[in-house]
């Protein structure tokens, strides 16, 4: 068994999800460069982690020659050595998760529904049906716009001031709930017409009562109208003609 | 068995739960205690049913607390598992309708046919379900608009054919 598969097996990540309910959907996956922003973050946490850790040895090595009792700075030195393990273990972590955050994720269009999927240590699958959907936006940052991708953000109707919906954020337990969002695509302008479009095709508003149905008025009344005015403007000419 | 007499028969958490509870509570440290009796006597009353109108959820001892929601209302259905959930073969189906809450209106846990359950309350909510058919008696008041206004017409040809002689 290979590195990924032990890993992803000790995770229990489940496969890939399946399809939204209505036709065969389309499915979006995060572009190349949306692995290379999520690294640079990773890269410039890790830095400060560093940096912290260096600060915090060079302290250690100058309070050792100090005359201090001797039991305090060995407790020191057992925090020095948890510090440099957990630095370690963090660096390595994130990086699994980062690469798996971006190979696991699955943005999923068919014609009555949206579904996602995202998450690794949490994993989160996000249905929307098309005929709820209130709005749709897309968001880019200045790095972002350098590597050419966006996050598209669809909501729904209700409320929820789950804080700030940090969009290029990691996408929080405590995300709002009535928001799902397509992360790092590099066609957010094709998703967006997409989504409208299948939006568009829905029939109700969303928020009406569920058997809110628009009949177009039947082929027949249009016919009776077009007599009246017929014989209607006849009278008029009729009329004035005597 | 279909799958909604499958669903119509859920009413209780699997035992599976009950384990997730203990594990969580030991997150809590030395204070451990305290939502264990929680969870535990929540994880004992806790009674799920489902029907044709829509999910009712209840659970506590001495605070009761009872959700029912239709199925018509539902706007998302969201899936949740984390680590611990999954190694227990569980997850939470977070459900919402258009209120202002941020957080799910109810959210369903310990079952393990989890996307069974979230499949069929998908074919039931809003906007996935096909439209009501409740447009059938309304569709014959048009076509007795549509005599009127012929009558209308016939009124005036009437009128017009007075005029000329």
């Amino acid at each position: 068994m290979s590195a990924r598969e032990t890993i992803l097996d000790a995770l229990r990540v489940p496969p890939e999800p399946t399809a939204p309910p209505g036709s065969p959907p389309r499915v979006f996956r995060a572009a190349p460069n949306f692995l290379k922003l999520r690294m640079l973050q990773w890269a410039g946490t890790q830095l400060l982690a560093i940096a912290g850790l260096a600060f915090a040895i060079f302290f250690v090595a100058r309070i050792s020659q100090t005359d201090l009792p001797r039991p305090f700075i060995w407790l020191l030195r057992i925090g020095e050595i948890f510090g440099i393990i957990a630095v370690a273990a963090r660096f390595v972590f994130g990086w699994v998760i980062v690469r798996y955050d971006f190979e696991l994720r699955w943005y999923m269009l068919s014609d009555r529904a949206i579904r996602i999927r995202e998450g690794i240590m949490t994993i989160r699958e996000k249905t929307i049906a098309l005929a709820n959907i209130q709005n749709i936006s897309i968001q880019q940052g200045p790095l972002q716009r350098l590597l050419g991708i966006a996050d598209v953000e669809v909501k729904t109707a209700g409320g929820g001031g789950g804080g700030s919906a940090e969009p290029h954020g990691k996408g929080k337990i405590g995300e709002p709930m009535h928001v799902a969002y397509f992360r790092g695509v590099d066609n957010a302008e094709e998703i967006r017409d997409l989504v409208r479009e299948g939006v568009r095709r829905q029939r109700d508003t969303g928020l009406g009562d569920p058997d809110e149905v628009h009949e177009a008025p039947p082929p027949d009344l249009d016919d009776a109208v077009a007599v009246l005015l017929a014989e209607a403007r006849a009278l008029r000419q009729a009329m004035s003609a005597a | 068995m279909d799958l909604q007499s499958r669903i119509f028969a859920v009413s209780r958490p699997s035992p599976e739960l009950l384990k997730y509870y203990v594990l969580t509570s030991f997150l809590a440290g030395p204070l451990f205690f305290v939502p264990l009796i929680y969870l535990y006597f929540r994880y004992h009353t806790m009674q799920y049913s489902f029907d044709e109108e829509g999910i009712s959820m209840k659970w506590g001892i001495l605070f009761r607390r009872e959700i029912m929601l239709t199925y018509a209302r539902i706007q998302d259905i969201h899936l949740t598992s984390n680590l611990l959930e999954r190694w227990l073969r569980l997850a939470r189906i977070q459900i919402q309708t258009a209120s202002a809450s941020a957080s799910a209106e109810m959210t369903i846990e310990g079952l393990h046919e989890f996307e069974e359950v979230r499949d069929f309350l998908y074919s039931r909510m809003r906007g996935v379900r096909t439209p009501a058919t409740s447009a059938q008696p309304v569709s014959a008041q048009p076509s007795d608009l549509a005599s009127a206004l012929r009558e209308v017409a016939s009124e005036l040809r009437a009128i017009r054919e007075h005029l000329h002689r």
